[in-house]
């Protein structure tokens, strides 16, 4: 029952356009599913990043924060051996 | 024909032939993937199901972020936060003796050679350990059992992470502590939990969660948990290109942002005012609230109890406890009996001189052992006196002593405020029952009722707020992302507490006790305060009010600026033994709150800082005076004028007050001297004498080149400085 190479070659003649169109929707697939996979990892290396950023972003505002205190200030200012206080007069208003 | 049958047999076969050949190869293929299956389901049974334990990817709930509490101005109060514990590992975890042996040299060697650099670098983050501790810590650590899993710190419980992001990222970046070969190897354990950036402030109103669960315990954070909380997502874990992450399947929501009424300056202005005062006088504990008048918002909410380590929030007395209010109530008496129109502001009574037992049941009312005689109701108020107030109430209402609690009740201070908080205190002011003598005349004076600071407050903020008694509140907005999602209104118990009159009334008795009456000591240079004081004995049960040492609630309770209100404020501090009022003791605090408060949000016109000693005055160049005395007459200032009216160059002088005009006189062949003029006029006399100028800098002449009265030649060079 072997095929004769003349059948072989009839037969991939007559489907040449399919065979090439096999080919190439192989390729796109390929080609697109390494390109998906690769923006999967970026966006998670992102969403990673985010969420580092947004952690770091807390933490700097919770110790700046703290170092604003009024009462932090004024230890601060205490034990550095000045007198500054915290003012109980009312400010002027300067502008015209 | 034959020809063409056996042509047709000849294709049927090698159709049939090619179709066996089809089938046959199906056939072995199926045959092979049953075999494979069965090595599959029975021989390497065990293997992939240890695969498929690792590979398969199971639901995983993805947590959503616990929202953040924020300040009225938008500060982080409360916020989930990653902390850190680090762990150093001195030895080698190489199982192959060559390499084991190579990589503990080179950890010895960068141990032996970074110890105290190392120890150094942690010294600067956390202070709190000296060098040498860390170094001996470390030495220890290389040497002990634990030597693969050393903490970092020191003394540090198993259950703290004291590292935070920011400290975790620089010391990860540091050459020590450097992922693989490169550094000692590390390992991490990290947990988000909640932390408030501020400290202590208003601890016990922002809440807390229990450690290591998740669940919350008090506070905001328990009575807003479910709109912080958020809802879980769901997710599965994928291996992309030997990377695994997390897909979510159905994605979580963050938990939502409250926004409160705290105000971080004023809470830390009034935790600061509470525990000076209270280390002061030794109390046991004390509050203190500030509340804006038109909205009912608490811009600072501070109840600290004595610890051995000093004053510290330990629970929220200011609306969980219920105490009997003492002498702020008698403005409650005062405001129902005036609109009910039983008495009037001009009414007088004999108040004794400092004891009265004449209300019956044996009881004895005392005002301290100070006498007032006869007081009008305002002098009543002012002196905060027990036995006028009592008198006066019940001879209004003993006929009927249900009236005056339905008055009560009308004014709106019984309504039990939950302040969206869990377990706040209901005020208890009894309707019914049996009225004995007692009763009614000590129920005037704010005995028999208890109630939550936060109900006293409420009240006085009502007078302030024109009558309108407003809900104190503490939560105004809830966001998503950033986005407002609800907005929580401003609740109005009563529109009108009493009547325009009474109102009226009792906000100038209320004037009248910060102007020297009982709370003096609470009034203000800069604003007019208005307020009452409170001291009241508190009941120790079942034993009385005289058991062994007396304990008091002192109190004052008031609005500033009396003449546009904005913010009301109760102090009360408890304390044992010796002499206690609430005109001594937290009159003081008030004030430091009002003061330091109201510095910020008023502005005084200029005009006011102008007094004898202050003046402003011009700064005023040397040079042409007839110019200058123009500008200081625009200008309202009168120069004194010494010389003739021909002086013409002059130098300005202050003396005190006053503007002084002294001539420059010019000399043919005598450098003219400059100094403090503007450089038009110098320059115009120097030209004018026959010097050739340079100029440096602007403003006045602060040196010249050649000095003034030198001898010259026309055509020397002269250089002056200026500056401002």
């Amino acid at each position: 029952m072997s095929l004769s190479k003349a059948e072989i070659s009839d037969f991939v003649r007559r489907n040449l356009l399919l065979i090439a169109e096999i080919l190439l929707c192989i390729v796109l697939y390929i080609g697109n599913r390494y390109g998906y996979q690769r923006d999967q990892v970026l966006a998670e290396q992102l969403r990673r990043e985010l969420v580092d950023m947004e952690y770091q972003a807390l933490n700097t505002t919770s110790d700046v924060s703290a170092k604003s205190k009024p009462s932090y200030i004024e230890k601060i200012v205490v034990s550095n051996g000045s007198e500054l206080v915290i003012s109980t007069e009312p400010a002027y208003d300067l502008r015209k | 024909m034959a020809g063409k049958v056996k042509e047709k047999n000849s294709e049927k076969r090698r159709v049939s032939r090619r179709y066996l050949t089809i089938f046959l190869f199906v056939m072995l293929w199926g045959v092979l993937i049953i075999v494979k299956m069965s090595i599959v389901m029975f021989a390497e049974r065990q293997y992939w199901n240890d695969v498929s334990k690792n590979l398969i990817p199971a639901n995983r709930t993805i947590e959503p972020r616990r929202g953040n509490i924020l300040s009225d101005e938008g500060l982080l109060l409360v916020s989930s936060m990653k902390h850190y514990r680090i762990f150093l590992d001195f030895a080698t975890y190489e199982k192959n003796q060559k390499r084991a042996e190579a990589d503990q040299h080179r950890k010895d060697t960068l141990f032996e050679r970074h110890i105290d650099e190392f120890a150094r670098e942690i010294n600067r983050m956390f202070p709190q350990y000296s060098v040498r501790q860390l170094r001996q810590h470390f030495i220890t650590g290389r040497t002990s059992k634990s030597k693969h899993s050393w903490p970092l710190l020191p003394g540090v419980s198993r259950n703290l992470y004291p590292i935070s992001y920011n400290q975790y990222k620089t010391l990860t970046g540091t050459v020590w502590l450097r992922p693989k070969n490169e550094g000692w190897f590390y390992s991490l354990e990290s947990k988000i939990s909640r932390e408030q950036p501020f400290g202590t402030l208003a601890s016990r109103t922002l809440g807390d969660m229990f450690a290591g669960k998740d669940s919350a315990r008090f506070g905001l954070e328990l009575s807003f948990d479910s709109i912080l909380r958020g809802t879980p997502g769901i997710g599965h874990i994928e291996k992309v290109q030997n990377v695994s992450h997390m897909v979510a399947d159905i994605p979580q929501i963050d938990g939502c942002d409250i926004v409160t009424t705290i105000n971080v300056d004023m809470q830390d202005v009034t935790e600061v005012a509470l525990r000076r005062e209270l280390e002061l006088v030794n109390a046991a504990s004390g509050t203190a609230v500030l509340m804006e008048v038109a909205t009912g918002d608490i811009k600072a909410i501070a109840s600290l109890t004595r610890t051995e380590n000093g004053y510290y929030e330990i629970q929220n007395n200011a609306v969980r406890d219920i105490f009997e209010p003492g002498s702020t109530f008698k403005l409650v008496s005062f405001m129902v009996a005036l609109d009910d129109g039983k008495i009037s502001i001009m009414d007088s009574v004999f108040c004794e001189w400092g004891r009265y037992a004449g209300f019956g049941g044996g009881a004895v009312m005392t005002d301290a052992g100070i006498g007032y005689g006869w007081l009008d109701v305002p002098g009543i108020i002012k002196n905060s006196c027990n036995i006028g107030t009592s008198k006066l109430i019940t001879a209004a209402y003993k006929d009927d002593p249900q009236a005056f609690v339905d008055g009560i009740y009308r004014t709106g201070i019984n309504t039990h405020f939950e302040m969206q908080l869990i377990g706040t205190g209901a005020p208890v002011i009894r309707k019914d029952g049996y009225w004995d003598a007692t009763r009614l005349p000590w129920m005037s004076i704010g005995y028999n009722s208890q109630m939550p600071v936060i109900n006293t407050l409420a009240f006085y903020n009502g007078i302030a707020n024109g009558g309108k008694m407003v809900e104190p509140r503490l939560v105004t907005e809830i966001r998503h992302e950033g986005k407002v999602v609800e907005r929580i209104p401003v609740k109005v118990v009563r529109e009108r507490m009493c009547k325009d009159k009474t109102l009226e009334q009792i906000k100038m008795m209320l004037e009248g006790v910060v102007d020297g009456g009982s709370g003096e000591k609470a009034a203000s240079r800069h604003f007019k305060v208005a307020g009452k004081t409170g001291t009241a004995q508190i009941s120790q049960g079942a034993a009385g009010y005289r058991n062994g040492i007396r304990t008091h609630m002192v109190s004052f309770c008031g609005y500033f600026p009396a003449d546009k209100p904005q913010y009301t404020c109760i102090v009360s501090i408890s304390t044992s033994g010796g002499a206690a009022g609430g005109g001594t003791m937290a009159a003081p605090v008030f004030h430091e709150i009002s003061e330091k408060v109201m510095a910020r949000r008023i502005l005084r016109n200029v005009s006011e800082a102008v007094d004898t000693v202050n003046q402003f005055l011009p700064a005023v160049l040397a040079g042409d005076m007839n110019s200058t005395r123009l500008v200081l007459r625009k200008l309202g200032m009168k120069p004194e004028w010494k010389e003739s009216d021909s002086l013409t160059w002059g130098r300005v002088t202050l003396d005190s007050i006053q503007f002084r005009m002294t001539p420059i006189i010019e000399r043919e062949g005598l450098v003219p001297n400059v100094v403090g003029m503007g450089a038009q006029d110098a320059l115009y006399i120097l030209e004018s004498a026959g010097l050739r100028v340079e100029i440096a800098g602007v403003g006045r002449v602060r040196s010249q080149s050649l000095p003034g009265n030198s001898r010259f030649r026309k055509g020397d060079r002269i250089r002056i400085n200026l500056s401002m």
